[in-house]
């Protein structure tokens, strides 16, 4: 079963918000807010204290733990919060300095200016923080900016866990209330292992404890002009899953950038023996999914996600896939005559495409919506927006009426993803029925 | 995602905004300093502003810097302080102190080389830039002899260096 929406924020915050509390009510004084210079010094202190602990989480958000999945409903929303509080984080510690340097102004512009450069005069455990802050805006540079390739942003990105451990240098060595204080002291040791054993165990012992399934690609077929179908077969155990999830796949092929693990939507349905891909050609990594020559061996992480009908029960569903954001519901729709799916009744299926011929799963819906028991209804609507324009929450409502008493599933390309979804809410559904995959991982 | 990495270059964008805002407003006041040592230098020491300090001694008078004179000098808006057999006026750093001016306020008129050296009871020292800030308020050593055109002239110079606060200074008792 899946917990409320904010359940993981609520954690992280009350946890980045702990010792503000506790500085405010045990180590704050009344001089700690009297005048400009004591109100700047306070902010940039909470801001380094607050910052820190994010710092340390953002680690935590990227380690694929189950427990961590659970608690932000799926790892698509885990590495979406990884994202959130990573740049909250990085922003906090950013304005850290400024805040403490800020209070020098009032004596001397000289002395707040090198406060913020890395000179000797400084002592050593401020200039390792504007290390540890010089490093981190470099490399985050280098991967906002996406001037490297997938491999090359990895490691950029893997990097600012250097700029972790200079900042917990930083911390640790600082005099300061966390020196002073020992529940502080307790607490920001306790948040800095967390952040070097998340970030060890993802880059050093990750590959050797995370299980992954050994699986042969058995065929390649072309759907399309840039679609393409793959089939993989399972060499030992086979991975059990439900429908909607997706895995990481990784192909053990010539070419060595085949070998990176990138994340796929499973299908086909959970009944099946083999494992179906429906791949959309979108960039380096996928066009290259075609050149694959039939047996190689697949190494399959997962299942991932919780973007499935099982995880919400529910009567009445309205799916809405745009693109090829249609993988999970092919999963889910080909499991219905064979999963566990006693509740619902109907599904109002709306198909978002571009030309009527992209529509390449169209016919083989229509079958499985033809064999369901009478009980049960699966309605296919068809929607092109080079004829209708972008599909709207207006003509969703008006063709599936019963909708304010339905589970809402959204997969599709970000933009018209969140689109749809703002209108639904607007139209007065309750964000709680929105259920939305979170593609971009 | 997009929201994120606006953000994050906005971020990046004002710190070093800030940074190098700091850094030219640093060169300015610096020449605005220069010119106004140089203005001080021509005028009438006597004209200065600080004359009011020891408006009953004549020029040449002679004043011991002794742990009772600096006692006289005992709270925030006149602090004088012992700190290792120096006596520094740091009224007008007051307000700046990281520490919060609670901390100041414990050592007016006062030998405080140990709350100093402590922070305050807190166990650690004063960083090298610190003392380095220190040195801008320096008056004289314990138990000499000062003359009170000397001390008129440090406390131009301590006034010089923190001109900047005694601006800030002002804007606060205009609100």
């Amino acid at each position: 079963m899946v917990k409320s929406k904010y359940l993981g924020y609520s954690m992280i915050s009350a946890l980045a918000l702990l010792p503000l509390v506790y500085w405010l009510l045990f180590i704050s004084d009344k001089y700690s807010f009297l005048g400009f210079t004591s109100i700047v010094g306070t902010i940039g202190k909470l801001l380094g204290l607050s910052g820190m602990i994010l710092f340390s989480l953002t680690f935590l958000l990227n380690t694929r733990i189950k427990f961590i999945e659970n608690l932000f409903n799926g790892l698509d929303k885990t590495y979406k919060a990884h994202h959130i509080i990573g740049v909250i984080s990085f922003l906090f510690l950013l304005f850290h300095p400024l805040f403490l340097a800020s209070r020098l102004i009032m004596s001397s512009l000289k002395q707040a200016f090198l406060f913020l450069l890395p000179v000797p005069v400084n002592g050593f455990a401020v200039n390792i923080g504007i290390f540890a802050l010089l490093f981190m805006e470099l490399f985050l540079i280098f991967t906002f900016l996406t001037i490297f390739k997938y491999q090359n942003w990895k490691f950029y990105h893997r990097i600012l866990g250097f700029s972790f451990i200079l900042a917990s240098f930083h911390v640790l060595l600082i005099p300061s209330d966390v020196s002073r204080d020992l529940f502080l002291r307790v607490y920001f040791i306790i948040f800095i292992m967390i952040g070097i054993c998340s970030y060890l165990y993802r880059t050093l012992f990750w590959k050797l404890l995370i299980k992954r399934y050994d699986y042969s690609l058995t065929n390649i077929k072309k759907l399309t002009d840039n679609i393409t179908e793959i089939t993989l077969k399972p060499i030992g155990k086979k991975l059990s899953f439900i429908p909607g999830q997706f895995v990481f796949l990784s192909f053990d092929s010539e070419d060595k950038s085949m070998k990176e693990s990138h994340p796929f939507t499973i299908s086909s349905s959970s009944d099946e023996n083999d494992l179906r891909f429906s791949i959309k050609n979108l960039g380096d990594y996928t066009s290259k999914i075609n050149k694959l020559k039939p047996n190689t061996k697949v190494k399959v992480e997962g299942p991932y996600g919780k973007f499935s009908i099982l995880n919400y029960p529910s009567k009445k569903y309205v799916f809405v896939a745009g693109g090829i954001g249609i993988t999970p519901f092919l999963s889910m729709i080909r499991s219905l005559n064979t999963s566990n799916n006693e509740d619902f009744e109907s599904i109002d299926f709306y198909y978002c495409v571009v030309e009527d011929k992209e529509a390449v799963f169209l016919k083989e819906l229509e079958e499985i919506s033809k064999k369901l028991p009478k009980t049960k209804k699966l309605n296919i609507n068809l929607f092109c927006s080079s004829k209708k324009g972008f599909i709207n929450s207006e003509y969703i409502i008006k063709n599936s009426p019963e909708i304010f008493n339905s589970k809402i599933f959204i997969c599709g390309p970000p933009v018209m993803a969140e689109s749809i979804k703002q209108q639904f809410i607007n139209s007065g559904i309750k964000n709680k029925n929105i259920i939305v995959e979170e593609f971009a991982l | 995602m997009k929201l994120g990495k606006t953000l994050f270059f906005i971020g990046i964008f004002i710190s070093w905004a800030f940074i190098v805002g700091l850094f030219i407003a640093g060169f300015l006041i610096i020449s605005q300093n220069t010119s106004t040592s140089v203005s001080n230098s021509n005028s009438n020491p006597n004209s200065n502003a600080n004359s009011q300090l020891n408006s009953s001694s004549s020029s040449n008078t002679q004043l011991d810097l002794t742990l009772s004179e600096v006692s006289k000098h005992n709270t925030l808006v006149d602090c004088w302080m012992i700190i290792n057999n120096k006596v520094y006026d740091i009224t007008s750093y007051s307000s700046s102190h990281p520490g919060g001016q609670g901390t100041i306020d414990m050592g007016c008129g006062k030998d405080a080389t140990q709350l100093y050296d402590t922070k305050a009871g807190r166990g650690s020292p004063h960083s090298a830039n610190a003392n380095s800030l220190l040195a801008n308020y320096y008056i004289g050593d314990l138990n000499t002899k000062i003359t009170s055109s000397q001390l008129q002239n440090k406390t131009a110079a301590i006034a010089n260096t923190s001109v900047s606060q005694n601006r800030r200074g002002n804007d606060y008792e205009d609100d």
